[in-house]
């Protein structure tokens, strides 16, 4: 493969990612409805959801690459490079979450923020998943930092369903699952959920490309971090080094 | 369109957000590739 022909590549899924919100922007603010009882600020909706569900599918992918890091077999240096990529882009839009929540809550609540159970759930979650990052830059070896952080991720996981289901469980401010909810009967309907639904579209192609970006920084990082040690060891260049684990045969 | 300001400062803060986090990985990743072409021209090999 050229070198064009690898930088095109890498730009079609940031390309894509970007018409999508284009027009996610042209479906949300233009052709949706405002809602009957929230008003407009119900347009905040199409990126709110979106970008929680995002949170939650990238937290997902950090768990299933810690727990292939942990499974012997599957043991490979990837797996927690993917993790602890995946998991920066999570902590991003995790934040997002709850400032676009924050700006849709204080029109149609009349407060920026309360301690509502789906609000606290996903404020610990955020903290979570940034311990989790401030605990993969403790120094160690590579295996030793890459074992424990998969370890914390697949704890911080477990907030993800108590997040979800927290509007359940307890009865608080924070409006119940208008799609997913336990019945499996979406209360929205018309251009309101294709927007919705192209909205999840658009942001999971963004997640796609930022977490290929994030990845590729990830490699370099370990790829300079692996170069530098062969060279404070005085060590030839096809001399192992113990940064990528043996899987068990 | 009415509480237009809460929406304008959403959408425009979703769209800094990311547009921010995504040209730091670039710059960060720019950084790394050429620290590592600096310090090594051979690339590693020798």
């Amino acid at each position: 493969m050229t070198m064009n022909t690898a930088r095109i590549r890498r730009a079609v899924l940031p390309a894509t990612a970007l018409l999508s919100l284009a027009v996610l922007g042209w479906l949300a603010l233009v052709v949706a409805p405002p809602d009957a009882v929230q008003g407009d600020a119900q347009r905040l909706m199409y990126l709110h959801v979106p970008v929680a569900w995002l949170a939650y599918l990238a937290y997902g992918v950090t768990a299933l690459a810690s727990l292939l890091y942990l499974l012997p077999r599957t043991r490979r240096r990837r797996w927690d490079l993917l993790a602890g990529a995946s998991a920066e882009v999570g902590v991003v839009f995790t934040a997002l979450t709850i400032l676009d929540g924050s700006l849709w809550a204080r029109p149609v609540w009349g407060i920026w923020w309360t301690w509502d159970a789906r609000l606290v759930t996903t404020a610990v979650l955020l903290f979570l998943y940034l311990g989790y990052l401030a605990l993969r830059r403790v120094p160690g070896t590579f295996e030793g930092r890459a074992r424990r952080s998969a370890v914390v991720a697949l704890i911080a996981f477990a907030d993800v369903p108590v997040v979800h289901l927290s509007v359940i469980w307890w009865r608080t401010l924070h409006q119940q699952p208008t799609v997913l909810n336990p019945e499996f009967d979406p209360q929205i309907h018309g251009v309101m959920a294709l927007t919705l639904l192209w909205g999840v579209v658009a942001f999971t192609v963004l997640y796609a490309a930022l977490l290929g970006q994030r990845y590729r920084l990830a490699s370099a990082e370990a790829e300079q971090d692996e170069r530098l040690l062969r060279l404070a060891l005085e060590l030839p260049a096809a001399t192992p080094l113990r940064t990528e684990p043996e899987p068990v045969r | 369109m009415r509480d237009a300001g809460y929406i304008v400062a959403g959408y425009l803060l979703t769209g800094g957000a990311v547009a921010t986090y995504a040209s730091s990985v670039r710059l960060r990743l720019r950084r790394v590739l050429r620290r590592t072409r600096e310090s090594f021209p051979d690339g590693g090999t020798s």
